[in-house]
């Protein structure tokens, strides 16, 4: 299997649009409108919203089953988390998948931006659980707790408390991305005995 | 308050595909707003040079109240494009088409 996949090589099925994040922002500009959308800015903000969130899913799916075929000389824990992130990130893109549905949307409706497939090409194990467990991942939990909010407020108990299990997931694989990190020290392939086997599975 | 145009979109976006495949450079120009941003820029001409016979559209996507086609038109060659469509004086028009 071909190793370290180009930014450019990701299948998707045609009826899914791939646009630059940039050119997204400044598509939305011309219409004086911020760069993400927001519930003051967009009648559709939470079909938009649950868009991103599932391609997002997608995307971290693909990144760590890229990460655990890419990097064979590191601590077998670290295949064993990643190889765990595909089975969470495939169950996420499912129920995200019928959270669009349930918000009269479809996979497709919106364009896909990859920012986070983008940070899952980093070519040192370390700067991808940094980039997309640290980084991206913990964004995502801001946006869980906000969008769990929205939907309290909405009434939805089908939205609040499916991303309520989605959080929890998120919030493992920010922890599995802090001890990843600080095992490998930032550098490909020097993972020395750190916190990170301190960890029981 | 933008008025939107009472055609759907996802009508507009196929007439303007049917003026391609035609050959019907009127129409087609009548489509598009007069800076159309073209990727390559002579797109168009491009267009209207090559031998197509049918047309297929694959996706469609917004953003904001903008709508991304994107069509694959077959014949002698083959080019798939994303065409973006907006509301202009009350009509759907194409404001931006590239190549993918």
């Amino acid at each position: 299997m071909q190793k370290f996949l180009q930014k450019d090589r990701l299948a998707r099925e045609e009826h899914i649009l791939y646009i630059p994040a940039a050119k997204i922002f400044a598509i939305r500009a011309e219409q004086d409108l911020p760069p993400m959308a927001l519930p003051t800015t967009d009648a559709d903000f939470l079909q938009n919203r649950m868009h991103g969130i599932c391609v997002g899913e997608i995307e971290a799916m693909e990144g760590a089953g890229r990460t655990v075929c890419d990097f064979e000389d590191v601590p077998w824990e670290f295949t064993l988390d990643m190889a765990r992130q595909v089975w969470d990130k495939s169950r996420h893109t499912e129920i995200y998948e019928r959270l669009l549905r349930h918000v009269q949307s479809t996979l497709g409706e919106y364009p896909e931006s990859r920012i986070l497939w983008e940070c899952a090409c980093a070519e040192d194990p370390a700067a991808r659980v940094a980039g997309v467990n640290r980084g991206l991942e913990g964004l995502a939990c801001d946006v869980f707790a906000q969008l769990i909010q929205l939907a309290q407020k909405l009434g939805d108990p089908i939205i609040e408390r499916a991303v309520d299990f989605v959080l929890a997931d998120e919030i493992t694989h920010v922890r599995m991305g802090n001890l990843d990190a600080q095992a490998h020290g930032g550098r490909a392939g020097t993972a020395t005995n750190g916190p990170r086997f301190s960890t029981s599975y | 308050m933008i008025t939107p145009p009472t055609l759907p979109v996802e009508q507009a976006a196929e007439a303007h595909a049917q003026h391609i495949v035609l050959g019907d450079s009127a129409a087609m120009h009548q489509d598009c707003i007069a800076q159309v941003r073209q990727e390559p820029p002579d797109l168009y001409a491009q267009l209207e040079a090559a031998t197509l016979t049918r047309y297929a559209v694959l996706g469609h996507a917004k953003i904001g109240l903008h709508h991304i086609f994107r069509i694959r038109y077959c014949g002698a060659t083959t080019v798939t494009l994303h065409h973006r469509l907006g509301a202009v004086e009350g009509q759907w028009r194409v404001l931006e088409s590239e190549r993918v």
